[in-house]
């Protein structure tokens, strides 16, 4: 029943299947080449059959026989080499092209797609999933044409021999394959039990391996290893029915082929008693039978990877089909100076609103503070400034401008946001720091944009200064360092207006003062909203914002705020006491 | 998994030794008897399988009759009858030994020394479990398989020379090609296996970062870089596949070639023979049936080669782990019983992740039992290598950790991390629910009302009911389904039912907005009254509250004391309240 479920909702998705194809830009002239390779291969093929057969048969004749044999020896072994490389390099494009596809369209999809997939199965989409397409598209699709080629060489030539010799060979037929294609699908079934095994146990152990330092605090070692045990049973399990699966699928394949064997025999014998048949043709047709078979079950084995193909077509047509920002259109942003006015914004993450009829204002050329509990908006507010997310309704304005009528490109690219995450990419110190600048900074440029984050002594004391890798996402650097160094980038763009997002928080309480004193400096005059949630941070703003709960519950010069709202009362408790 | 490819290849250049081949062999009982079994019919199927070729060769040569299509039959089946039975019996071996040592691997692993587990990183010990075992499970049986072989590949041999020794002696010339030619295959197969693994490793991480960091280049409309660094990914990717294509059908063309070469000399010897009346007509059919036995044989015993060779990284990364250090946690004295009342004490305690740079130095300094102490100081002062030396998860380079009259490297481990409890600035959670997760640490039954009691204190009972399952909630793959601020207070909850008699906290209220913060620390104090906490802080509200801080600098102590000894003593600690907006309170209380 399952099974027939499969294959129903196949057809739904060809259509999407063979249009996503069509926009991923096909090595076709390739794969013109390789059908006509294989479609030589299938005719050499079946004269060297003829000719071994011959051999075999005690037939000699070194001008008749022997040399023809070994031509054919030959030039089977030179065309299914260039088939083979054709056939690669197919594979090699056609993933290179999936990919390339791919990778433009998620590039450009907009951040909340981002937000509601999981990095780990984007990943996959572009990595397992294209060469899942170009595998069912190379070994399922093109040998529909290549296999029925080659089939119907083959029972023409049989049929040169005697026309009832070969209906009686295509009535043979299909009880092997039909076994054959019961088996594959058993088969995928159970590697299909097993791989899900076998990412549970990875996750498992994944899970506590990463975690070591927490079971060895907690002492529950023997526990830990007792729900690892579990996992590698259960792995242990699906790998004992997969034995038996494959074990009990090669007696059965033998039977099935003993039939087989059987039927071709006892039909070709009765020619071969009268005489229709010589003793070479005969061999010639018994060889043929089997090479039948084989072509024909080989690719009913193919067809039981079109269902883990399936899903990873589906997958990749879900992004193709999503719709893209549109990054270009509007007027160029030059400077964003002057205030940034909230006008009735309405914003909302799926079904629950978050800002219903904001308005806010942020003045120009200053340092704004917006403070607040977890889940009041904060960061989603720094967003939505940066246009990252588009608005439900209301507007946003910088100098008395609504914002949207710039394009998202140049209106983005003229804001500096350092994001919470502090992003690192394996690379120098100065790839990172020049990444996406679009300039390349005199060295005493960059040795002031580090002095200022107070990271200058960490690059000096590296050997290779500059130039010293940082490990893959900055593994080598601590949570602080990247930081600094997140910081030291957005300095260097020199921002008019400037959007910080807990950027100092993993620094220690001296590196948070320095890093503050030098924002302030090189900012002066410009706009700077940033989020923070700890009081020391917050000391450093002119203005200050309190959201809760997608509202603002005070807004105003810093010690007006800090003096009257409870929330900052409530922060500050015992830490303005003294003033 | 990449790292641990070629941190194997390394050390297998380096050292490779035969002791931890058999060392790992010894470790776990192995099946003999299943891959005897499995030899065994692989042995008879030899014979099966040469009986069968008889038939073969009848049928093509015409002679049809019904006891040959019957003989041909029965055989073929029994064949893959015993085929069955041999494989079932290997594969069952191969499984029991990778169950075995897989288990023993895990709780090596589980009781590696934090140091070893740093240094080998989680990523190469968890592909380790996964996947190195697979392959160093399946050696036994690849011995086992490969004497098959080389059995069947003589026997073969011997049927075919017994036929026809001439022709057979043309053949063993072309033996030593075979070699060459695996030898090349195998060479091409190892470098282009290692380039296509290399440019997968290159190009996952490639987008592995640079999805994760959508928003980081979405905020600097970086898009346009981003696509052309991806596509640049991609073409990497795409040269590693040309190559392998150039290098595959390199390695099937002298497969083939060596098989036609076989196939041209008999066609060429064989027909010379026939004709000279040295071999019958029907010659050429017999031989090459026999020929292509011998044929398979030889591939198969190759083939168990190449792949034991390729099992020799794999082996040789277990062998070694296994061989290593590893904790012992029931090993040492008893710790005293009873609540512990005493203090913490280093002695002269210095240690370093790297020899030449200590993160501390000579530290001396008294942890007192009972009360509450800070310790501040800068980023990579050495405040939370520390606490991992309390707890003996590091053991120092020289000088001592003393519990009481205890040394903390002499006691049973079990019973010393028993007495702790953790809470650090990210608590990881494991997959499973709420109340899983609060009652981690215990065995036994735990009663509801003491998990619900724990997730008062931790003021994580409000949003836990507000869940839709309540306490039997998912909480997700390392607590992904949690917000941060909620796994805090379910980790807090966690340590809080282990009731521990020492609470280490760093940087615990972190993720926590201030005001749950001071509330949970405040509950938390209450809850450990006349227990030893020892709390690393940035915020200094945190700080004060304590009843003794201790300010590091550097891997060394500053000051130690209460809040209004170290105004006057500590300038790091003045300069700290000052940042914080501190400075009148300060100079008041110092007046």
């Amino acid at each position: 029943m399952e099974t027939n479920a499969i294959f129903r909702k196949n057809y739904g998705n060809f259509r999407r299947f063979f249009s996503m194809l069509g926009k991923a830009n096909l090595p076709y002239l390739w794969i013109v080449g390789y059908l006509a390779a294989s479609a030589v291969i299938a005719n050499v093929g079946v004269s060297s059959t003829e000719y071994s057969a011959a051999l075999f048969a005690g037939n000699v004749g070194l001008t008749a026989v022997v040399l023809p044999y070994l031509f054919y020896q030959i030039l089977s072994l030179i065309l299914s080499s260039v088939s083979g490389l054709i056939n690669n390099l197919c594979t090699a494009r056609m993933d290179r092209n999936l990919r390339r596809m791919v990778w433009r369209k998620t590039v450009n999809l907009p951040l909340r797609f981002y937000e509601n997939n999981n990095p780990k199965e984007l990943l996959s989409r572009i990595t397992t999933d294209i060469s899942s397409i170009s595998n069912l598209v190379m070994k399922v699709f093109l040998p529909i044409f290549t296999t029925a080629y080659a089939s119907f060489v083959i029972l023409q030539k049989v049929s040169s021999y005697d026309g009832a010799l070969m209906w009686s060979l295509v009535a043979a037929l299909p009880v092997n394959i039909l076994i054959s294609f019961i088996l594959g699908r058993l088969q995928f079934g159970v590697q299909d039990l097993i791989n899900r095994r076998n990412a549970q146990l990875t996750a498992t152990v994944a899970e506590r391996t990463n975690n070591l330092m927490l079971i060895k605090s907690m002492g529950t070692e023997e526990k830990e290893a007792g729900v690892g045990g579990e996992r590698m049973k259960a792995s242990y399990r699906a790998a004992g029915m997969n034995i038996w699966i494959t074990g009990m699928a090669v007696p059965i394949r033998a039977i099935a082929s003993v039939l087989q064997t059987i039927v071709i025999i006892l039909v070709g014998r009765g020619y071969y008693a009268s005489g229709a048949l010589s003793l070479t043709e005969w061999i010639a047709y018994y060889g043929f039978a089997i090479q039948l078979t084989n072509i024909l079950s080989a690719y009913c084995g193919y067809w039981t990877s079109f269902k883990s193909a399936q899903g990873a077509v589906e997958r990749v047509s879900e992004i193709m089909a999503e719709p893209s920002e549109n990054l270009n259109a509007g007027n160029i942003m030059d400077s964003p100076t002057g205030g940034i006015r909230f006008e009735k914004v309405d914003f909302s993450f799926g079904s629950e609103p978050l800002f219903q009829g904001l308005d806010l204002d942020i003045p120009a050329g200053r340092i704004t503070a917006v403070v607040g509990p977890s889940g009041s908006g904060k960061t989603t507010l720094l967003n939505l400034i940066d246009r990252l997310y588009p608005l439900n309704g209301g507007s946003i304005q910088i100098g008395g401008k609504d914002t949207s009528d710039y394009s998202l490109s140049s209106f983005r690219r003229a804001l500096g946001y350092v994001t919470q995450e502090s992003v690192m990419y394996a690379g120098t110190i100065r790839d990172n720091l020049l990444h996406g600048l679009g300039r390349v900074p005199s060295d005493q440029e960059l040795d002031e944009a580090c002095a200022a984050v107070g990271i200058l002594d960490y690059v000096r004391r590296q050997p290779l200064g500059y130039d010293a890798p940082v490990g893959e996402s900055g593994a080598s650097l601590s949570g602080g360092q990247r930081q600094r160094f997140s910081v030291a980038r957005a300095l260097l763009k020199k921002p008019d207006c400037l959007l910080l997002d807990e950027a100092t928080a993993a620094m220690d309480i001296g590196g948070k003062a320095g890093v503050w004193a030098s924002i302030r400096q090189v900012m002066a005059g410009k706009t700077v909203v940033y989020v923070a949630h700890d009081a020391q941070t917050i000391r450093n703003a002119d203005y200050l914002i309190v959201l809760r709960d997608g509202q603002v519950e005070a807004a105003g010069e810093r010690e007006d705020v800090m003096a009257r709202n409870p929330y900052c009362q409530e922060m500050m408790e015992n830490g303005e006491e003294g003033r | 998994m990449k790292r641990n490819g070629k941190d194997g290849s390394q050390q297998q250049k380096q050292k490779f030794s035969f002791r931890s081949y058999i060392s790992f062999y010894t470790r776990f009982p192995i099946p003999w008897w299943l891959f005897i079994a499995s030899l065994v019919f692989g042995l008879v199927n030899t014979e099966v399988v040469l009986a069968i070729s008889k038939y073969v060769i009848q049928i093509n040569k015409g002679e049809l009759y019904n006891g040959v299509i019957i003989g041909y039959s029965l055989l073929t089946v029994l064949n893959a009858v015993i085929a069955m039975f041999s494989n079932l019996c290997g594969e069952y071996g191969i499984q029991k030994v990778t169950l075995r040592a897989r288990m023993l691997l895990w709780n090596k692993i589980l009781h590696l020394p934090m140091r070893e587990v740093e240094r080998r990183q989680p990523s190469s010990l968890i592909s380790g479990v996964v996947n190195d075992i697979t392959q160093a499970s399946a050696v036994i049986h690849m011995i086992f398989s490969t004497v098959a072989s080389i059995y069947g590949f003589i026997r073969c041999c011997v049927e075919m020379a017994w036929f026809n020794a001439k022709l057979s002696a043309y053949m063993l010339l072309l033996v030593p090609l075979a070699v060459g030619v695996f030898a090349l295959v195998g060479q091409l197969q190892y470098r282009m296996m290692l380039r296509r693994y290399e440019s997968l490793g290159a190009m996952t991480e490639f987008f592995s970062e640079h999805i994760s960091a959508a928003k980081h280049v979405k905020a600097q409309a970086m898009e346009g870089l981003e696509a052309e660094e991806g596509l640049r990914a991609i073409d990497e990717r795409y040269k590693a596949d040309i190559y392998y294509a150039f290098m595959e059908v390199l390695q099937v063309f002298s497969n083939t070639l060596y098989t036609s070469i076989g196939s041209i000399a008999i066609a060429l010897f064989g027909s010379d023979m026939i004709r000279k009346g040295q071999m019958p007509d029907t010659g050429i059919n017999d031989f090459t049936t026999y020929k292509g036995r011998v044929d398979q044989y030889q591939a198969e015993v190759l083939t168990h080669y190449q792949t034991l060779k390729g099992t020799q990284g794999a082996l040789q990364y277990v062998g070694v782990l296994l061989d290593g250090p590893e904790e012992d946690p029931d090993a040492g004295y008893d710790l005293p019983e009873g609540w512990a009342k005493e203090d913490i004490v280093l002695e002269r305690v210095s240690f370093g992740y790297d020899p030449r740079q200590p993160v501390l130095h000579d530290l001396s300094l008294t942890i007192p039992a009972g009360i509450t102490t800070a310790i501040i100081g800068n980023n990579g002062c050495g405040k939370s290598t520390l606490l991992k030396l309390l707890q003996g998860i590091y053991l120092p380079d020289s000088g001592r950790v003393w519990l009481g009259e205890s040394a903390v490297d002499k006691v049973k481990l079990s019973q010393l991390r028993r007495r702790f409890g953790c809470i650090f600035q990210h608590n990881p959670l494991f997959s499973g629910s709420v109340r899983d997760n609060i009652a981690y640490w215990e065995t036994g039954e735990v009663s509801d009302e003491a998990v619900a009691g724990a997730a008062r204190l931790a003021d994580a009972d409000g949003f836990i009911s507000q869940l839709p399952e309540g306490y039997d909630s998912d909480v997700g793959m390392g607590g992904a389904l949690l917000s941060g601020g909620q796994r805090q207070r379910v980790a807090i909850a966690r340590t809080l039912l282990s009731d521990p008699e020492y609470l280490l906290m760093d940087e615990a209220g972190a993720s926590l907005d201030h005001k749950s913060d001071m509330t949970i620390f405040r509950a938390v104090r209450e809850h450990m009254k006349g227990r030893t906490i020892v709390v690393v802080a940035h915020d200094m509200r945190t700080v004060m509250e304590a009843d003794h801080i201790i300010v590091l600098n550097s891997g060394s102590l500053e000051a130690a004391g209460t809040h209004e000894e170290l105004l006057k003593t500590s300038p790091t600690y003045r300069s700290y309240l000052e940042l914080q907006g501190f400075a009148l309170a300060g100079e008041e209380a110092g007046q």
